[in-house]
């Protein structure tokens, strides 16, 4: 069924669909990338979805984390302590992938038919702390703790206070990107004639595999890797007149255009000096820092940029939101269908534009149980099951 | 190669981290992964000629180069296969433009111009395989203002925002310590090819990526972009805490460590205080609820050090975590080596390099229940497959390799 280049309208998933059971931010991203890129994503949750229950919340009292991971997909609500185990295992019996933020197994311990949930053609993707083996399986775990055992922590951060976490939720953000990719490619392999699969990805080892290069090579060097006393020019954001700017000297010719663009013509020229520019530090930093005090972010952009000097500013929410670049590549998108009451917000947009099956925002993050009636439907519920469903208060519907 | 791309070859023009981290991604789901290099102008994170061989390894028999050598470099390329084509001259581009149509995946992290350059941007390449998927990824991506303006992780965390986010609460904006940047957008690359495949294994029909690395680590950071359209409110740093949860820090113990603890639902505040042996904290109102322990979060801080103050990490650690608390030591870019629960999941493997020996690298982010991933090869090392590259698939013999070494072309040394 090969078309035309150029002639398609699809989205690349828009042959699949999805049941999303997710209750964590990293489960529920890999549920949200499936519908951005076209897949029908339909969340079963609870009354109580901790992800409806995150601070900070906005003017209507919604979760700003949960609204930004539920994004494009529908909400069938569904009160776990009723009798809904044939309500899940229908839809899990239409799907190709399940997204859990626990074992499946647990599926089955709520009644969850068993076939349903270990059907050979289902893809099954588990985004959990720890993983589904091991000895940390089951336990507890989140960014906080993520970024201290991968080890990340240790060098975030300055060496006479703690170590750090990252900004936000990245570690549950990077685990979601990483179950997207694999289910994905178990996915291919299903294409090609394999069955389904179980999918298993550990919050931590997606963190601690991109602790890895300062893993190496602090061994090869002898000593780990540390958190500086200082930050200085040379390894983070400095003040400037108007804010903070980053410069990475790392190419001789880097170092040589940014000092003469400083008015610092003689440690340009003093090649030496680079190669030690680590151990000299101490000695050359005020005298890059005063000069780097005089000038604002703009400024040293242009002009650094202007020269393919590799350096930036830091940019914060409010200058991102009117920044030129973003702006200039449509970055920002207002979802098609705005279910909410406050009206249209803009969300960031794609992290990848695809050429031909591009990322689409099609609607606002679901209120609880807004789509319940016609996923029921949809599903092949008669209209009287559906009435019994509701009636005995196992499926929810919107109150809004 | 086993593994769910075990059908794939992709030929790959990354270097550094976030590119080479995509494909080495390809490479752990059993892809052929073919990375191309020029001896002129090695991958940047092989270091160069002219770097010292790092110091664990000076007394190593085996060590013999350093651009064979570099924790970085080997640390992200696992399962690949390395070439070496000089594309400035016509034998090398040819040479390259015959292995493009025996596989169906390109990728580069060149600043935008340079594939064009080569004659190689996404048009040129379909000529010679129609239903070619093209990673393209680069700081700004390939269209915009900024598309010209070079980056790295190092300013793509400034840029994005997340430097502005990260910090302690009273200090300024920072960066993370390890060009996080790259690292998401590695995640973000395999991402992107995944998907892309999907739309050709349905329709035959390969495309282009543009994956600009401010924007993918944007996403990683969108809720806060979402609380300024939808509150006008610009999040600042928080140092190691969280809007909800309280207790949600890390601690200095009695042993010198630190320790990372969270409490996200009432029942593990419960267990910390279980753990703490403090029935009075269990019972101070101030602490019930979620939002009482947020809003008194510093005088919980104080208590929560103190108790730490007089504990080991460890066995603490343990305790912690057996009541079901979110609870980590904070490990160093040494100890997290002998992680035993990274260790199980094949998340720190030992790989054995032809140069280096046995060392622990990272290894694999997922698993899957049809089968295990392998790592059945270590970084390679300049040029170590090019003999073996071109012969298997565009039938090269030793004579006509020997030539191709002889006029710089291809080799597995720095330049003559």
């Amino acid at each position: 069924m090969t078309r035309e280049p150029g002639t398609t309208t699809r989205r690349a998933l828009d042959d699949l669909r999805v049941v999303d059971l997710s209750t964590s931010v990293a489960a529920a991203w890999c549920g949200r990338l499936l519908a951005d890129f076209g897949a029908d994503v339909v969340v079963v949750e609870g009354a109580d979805n901790p992800l409806r229950g995150l601070a900070p919340f906005d003017a209507e009292e919604r979760s700003i984390l949960g609204r930004y991971v539920q994004a494009n997909k529908r909400s069938l609500a569904i009160d776990w302590e009723q009798d809904v185990a044939a309500v899940v295992a229908r839809l899990l019996d239409r799907a190709d992938i399940v997204v859990l933020s626990a074992a499946p197994e647990r599926l089955v311990e709520h009644g969850v038919a068993r076939e349903s949930v270990e059907r050979e053609a289902l893809l099954r993707v588990a985004v959990t702390p720890h993983g589904l083996s091991g000895p940390l399986a089951g336990a507890p775990g989140n960014d906080l703790t993520h970024w201290a055992r991968s080890g990340w922590a240790s060098i975030n951060g300055l060496a006479d206070a703690p170590p750090l976490q990252g900004a936000g939720p990245i570690a549950s953000i990077m685990a979601g990107v990483a179950a997207y990719g694999a289910v994905l490619a178990a996915l291919h392999q299903r294409e090609r004639g394999g069955t389904g699969d179980t999918v298993d990805v550990a919050e931590l080892d997606a963190v601690a595999v991109t602790n890895g290069a300062s893993m190496l090579r602090s061994l090869l060097a002898g000593t780990p890797q540390a958190r500086p006393a200082r930050v200085t020019f040379q390894t983070g954001p400095v003040p400037v007149a108007d804010g903070h700017f980053a410069l990475t000297l790392s190419r001789a010719h880097f170092w040589r255009d940014a000092m003469n663009e400083l008015g610092l013509p003689d440690l340009a020229d003093d090649e030496e000096l680079f190669r030690n520019r680590r151990e000299s530090a101490a000695e050359i930093a005020p005298l890059v820092e005063a000069k780097l005090s005089e000038r604002t972010r703009a400024d040293l952009f242009e002009r650094l940029g202007d020269l393919r000097v590799v350096a930036g500013p830091v940019l914060d929410m409010g200058e991102l939101a009117k920044n030129e670049h973003l702006r200039g590549r449509d970055f920002f998108q207002t979802p098609d269908l705005a279910t909410s009451a406050g009206g249209a917000t803009e969300f960031p947009g794609a992290p990848f534009k695809m050429g031909a099956t591009p990322w689409q925002l099609r609607r606002d993050a679901p209120a609880l149980g807004e789509h319940s009636l016609e996923v029921l439907a949809e599903a092949g519920f008669e209209a009287d099951a559906i009435d019994g469903l509701v009636q005995r208060g196992a499926v929810l519907e919107a109150t809004s | 190669m086993s593994g769910p791309l075990a059908d794939l070859r992709a030929i790959v023009l990354t270097q550094a981290w976030a590119g080479s981290f995509s494909t080495e991604l390809l490479g752990l789901l059993g892809a052929d992964v073919i990375q191309i290099e020029a001896r002129k102008r090695p991958d940047s994170w092989r270091a160069g000629y002219e770097s010292p061989m790092p110091v664990e390894l000076r007394a190593v028999p085996s060590a013999h180069n350093a651009w064979n050598c570099s924790g970085l470099y080997n640390a992200v390329n696992l399962n690949k296969r390395a070439i070496t084509l000089d594309l400035s001259q016509p034998d090398g581009l040819r040479l390259l433009r015959e292995l493009i149509p025996l596989a169906g995946i390109v990728a580069e992290n060149f600043t935008p111009r340079v594939m064009g350059n080569l004659g190689l941007d996404y048009d040129s390449l379909t000529a010679l395989r129609p239903d070619l998927i093209l990673l393209s990824l680069s700081a700004y991506g390939a269209s915009g203002p900024w598309r010209d303006v070079p980056g790295i992780g190092g300013t793509i965390e400034p840029t994005s925002g997340m430097s502005a986010l990260n910090g302690y609460g009273d200090g300024p904006p920072m960066n993370s310590g390890s060009m996080l940047p790259d690292a998401v957008a590695g995640y973000y690359g395999l991402a992107a090819l995944m998907t892309a495949l999907h739309h050709r294994d349905v329709t035959g029909e390969g495309q282009y990526i543009d994956l600009s690395m401010m924007e993918a680590n944007f996403t990683a950071i969108g809720d806060a972009s979402l609380e300024f359209a939808s509150t006008g409110r610009v999040r600042g740093r928080r140092g190691n805490r969280h809007p909800s949860h309280a207790p949600h820090g890390v601690y200095a113990t009695l042993d010198g460590e630190w320790l990372a603890l969270a409490a996200e639902f009432d029942a593990q505040w419960l267990a910390i205080c279980g753990t703490a042996g403090r029935d009075e904290w269990a019972s101070d109102p101030r602490f019930t609820e979620r939002e009482g322990r947020k809003t008194h979060e510093d005088e919980l801080d104080a208590l929560i050090g103190t108790w730490l103050a007089g504990e080991k990490a460890a066995p603490l650690k343990g305790r912690l975590l057996a009541a079901g608390v979110p609870a980590a030591v904070v490990a160093d870019s040494h100890s997290v080596a002998q992680d035993p629960a990274l260790r199980a999941r094949e998340v720190v493997v030992d790989v054995e390099h032809p140069e280096m020996g046995a060392w622990p690298h990272p290894g694999l982010p997922f698993r899957f229940e049809s089968g295990p991933l392998s790592i059945e090869r270590a970084a390679p090392t300049l040029g170590q497959h090019t003999s073996e590259v071109l012969g298997e698939l565009l039938g090269i013999d030793e004579d006509e390799y020997a030539r191709l070494v002889q006029e710089g072309i291809s080799g597995e040394t720095p330049p003559d």
